[in-house]
């Protein structure tokens, strides 16, 4: 089991330098910092000692060697714009983003489950379909879109929820509907599947001809049997969340990550992006680490190498 | 419960075996044909310029609600035809969209079979490369990468193409790995194969349903990855119309001119849902198994 574990931080560490070495590459070696920083009409003079400021008259290989360095003890440089480090940056706007997700992942997954269950136990029938109808819908709608005609309606025609501005429980409603509407829709697709599936066992069916009342067979027998996939989808979708931030904040002015690297992208603050790319790949390998970590402990039957 | 509902008798063949017997997605063809036909044919379908600006027909509602029906979704800010705007959207779309899962599936097919098929060293530097591409949200990656590049239509496909291979890597490195063991590909390297003639000869045809299936289902991704990224501004560039850019432009027109927000993100929706739906028939029909790929 020790073994397995060294050996799973072993790879995420691996992946965690690859991931190093190629933003690097774009960074150094594809694009060229001073190109962006400096506006087209500057002189000659001024490049070179743009170029000798940041050190990037050196060999490929001492940048690298500092870049390297510099990301071991967490810096990731300055922020074109802010004129910050990218690492205070980001840390200020984290919990902002996390407050969101916890509220968005909370209702995805909760109506998730109910509309999975409810689907699975009218299957076929007129919820059913409705319910059907939805998640497809879910499925398909981008996220930008969705925003705008949330707020199209609830705000600019109801007028019934602030527009872009944090304040009060009722400035997460729409980013939080907006963000989760994918994830809703994927675990209530699952849910309901895997639902369905073990409603067909024998044991359920066991439990059924025994008397066991409706309600504890369908939440304690069936739910929670169908809940291992579910648990896998959704973290799965941990980067897919991610991307989720980026559009969300950046339509509804929510001061996280994700407005944080839409503004380096609008501003062409590329130390910033690159380095929330960093912090944010970090972030996912290390949890990716843990839930392995996790399922080995919870159910030893699960081998790391089988699904790779 | 009616006669007619007693009348008939209830269905007694297992629930699974009917829904595993769809007919062919209509709705979704429909769509996509309108979709294609459109794309195809933007500049004879409609009377105006998707680029030209009209001051004097600015922000013009659709045909059915203004006083005048020239244009059948309205007017945008300066004055163009939204309806033109969409069929010429709907051309960079599936051009970026397809282009992108043909670049992006080819490297992960080359990736997945010569990983799964050498192993090794070899397979294991490229699964972690993998590792870095799964593991990180996709968006992101492009994001990046357009900003190093600089926006366009190229930048756009090639990020998409960044974006895409590593899904492909991996699953079908793992069905590789299943027909390596197989005899017909034992007997052939008896007989003096070089390996790449193996991969080519008598790998890759048994991996083409694979193939076909993810890219079908990847295609809707990309179409939505690509209107994120033009709405993001971070996409192909304007002027040139978008479904993303299109639906950015609106947004600081939603209380009085709605639809210029609302045509483009419905057009999308629809060709999503579309792809979608299509893909997952394709799936069923040639290869149930791969149902958990999703």
């Amino acid at each position: 089991m020790l073994r397995q574990v060294g050996r799973r931080v072993v790879q995420g560490l691996v992946t965690l330098f690859v991931l190093a070495t190629i933003v690097f590459i774009l960074a150094r070696v594809i694009g060229n910092p001073v190109d962006m920083l400096l506006p087209s009409e500057a002189t000659a003079g001024a490049r070179e000692e743009m170029i000798h400021r940041l050190r990037l008259d050196e060999p490929y290989y001492v940048q690298y060697l500092r870049y390297m360095g510099g990301l071991l003890v967490g810096d990731l440089g300055d922020s074109l714009r802010y004129q910050q480090p990218v690492m205070t940056l980001f840390l200020q706007s984290f919990p902002n983003t996390l407050r969101l997700a916890a509220v968005a992942m909370t209702f995805a997954l909760a109506a998730g489950f109910a509309l999975g269950v409810l689907g699975a136990t009218h299957k076929d029938g007129l919820i059913d379909r409705g319910i059907r109808a939805v998640t497809v819908f879910g499925m398909s709608v981008p996220a930008f879109w969705l925003g705008i005609m949330l707020i199209l309606i609830f705000s600019v025609k109801l007028r019934l929820l602030p527009v872009a501005r944090v304040e009060g429980w009722q400035s997460y409603i729409l980013p939080a509907i907006t963000w989760s509407m994918f994830l809703l829709a994927g675990v209530a697709r699952l849910v309901r599947s895997s639902m369905i599936e073990v409603m067909d066992t024998e044991y359920v069916k066991l439990a059924r001809i025994k008397g066991v009342p409706r309600a504890i067979l369908i939440w304690k027998h069936c739910l929670r049997n169908a809940l291992l996939p579910v648990i896998t989808f959704a973290g799965v979708q941990l980067a897919f969340l991610l991307n989720g931030s980026v559009v969300v904040e950046a339509i509804f002015a929510w001061p996280g990550v994700g407005r944080l690297i839409y503004s380096g992208i609008v501003g062409r603050d590329y130390p910033l992006v690159q380095g929330c790319l960093l912090i944010v790949g970090f972030m996912i390998v290390v949890i990716n680490l843990l839930v392995d970590i996790l399922y080995t402990y919870v159910d030893p039957r699960i081998a790391f190498d089988e699904a790779r | 419960m009616t006669i007619a509902e007693i009348a008939r008798p209830r269905s007694t063949r297992h629930p699974k075996v009917r829904s595993r017997r769809q007919g062919l997605p209509w709705f979704a063809i429909i769509v996509l044909g309108l979709t294609v036909f459109a794309a195809a044919f933007a500049h004879l379908l409609s009377p105006y310029d998707p680029n030209i600006m009209s001051l004097g027909s600015r922000l013009k509602p659709p045909g059915w609600i203004g006083p005048d029906g020239l244009h059948l979704l309205g007017t945008d800010s300066i004055g163009r035809d939204l309806f033109t705007r969409i069929c010429y959207g709907a051309r960079v779309s599936l051009l970026v969209a397809g282009i992108g899962v043909v670049f992006g599936g080819g490297m992960g097919l080359i990736v997945g079979i010569v990983a799964g098929y050498l192993g090794g060293r070899i397979d294991s530097v490229l699964m972690r490369l993998t590792d870095v591409f799964m593991a990180l949200p996709s968006l992101l990656i492009a994001l990046v990468f357009v900003m190093t590049v600089g926006p366009g239509l190229v930048t756009t496909i090639v990020a998409l193409s960044i974006i895409s291979w590593s899904r492909f890597a991996r699953i079908i490195r793992s069905e590789v790995l299943s027909l390596k063991e197989r005899d017909y590909v034992l007997l052939a390297r008896v007989a003096g194969c070089s390996p790449l003639r193996v991969m080519a000869v008598h790998i890759l045809p048994n991996v083409t349903n694979t193939f076909v299936i993810l890219c079908s289902l990847q295609v809707s991704e990309l179409v939505l990855t690509e209107s994120t990224l033009s709405f993001l501004g971070a996409g192909v560039p304007p002027p040139t119309p978008t479904w993303g850019n299109m639906a950015a432009d609106g947004r600081d027109f939603l209380s009085n001119a709605w639809w210029i927000s609302v045509a483009p993100g419905l057009a999308l929706a629809l060709v999503v849902y579309s792809f979608n739906a299509f893909g997952d028939w394709l799936r069923d029909k040639l290869d149930p198994r791969l149902k958990q790929t999703r």
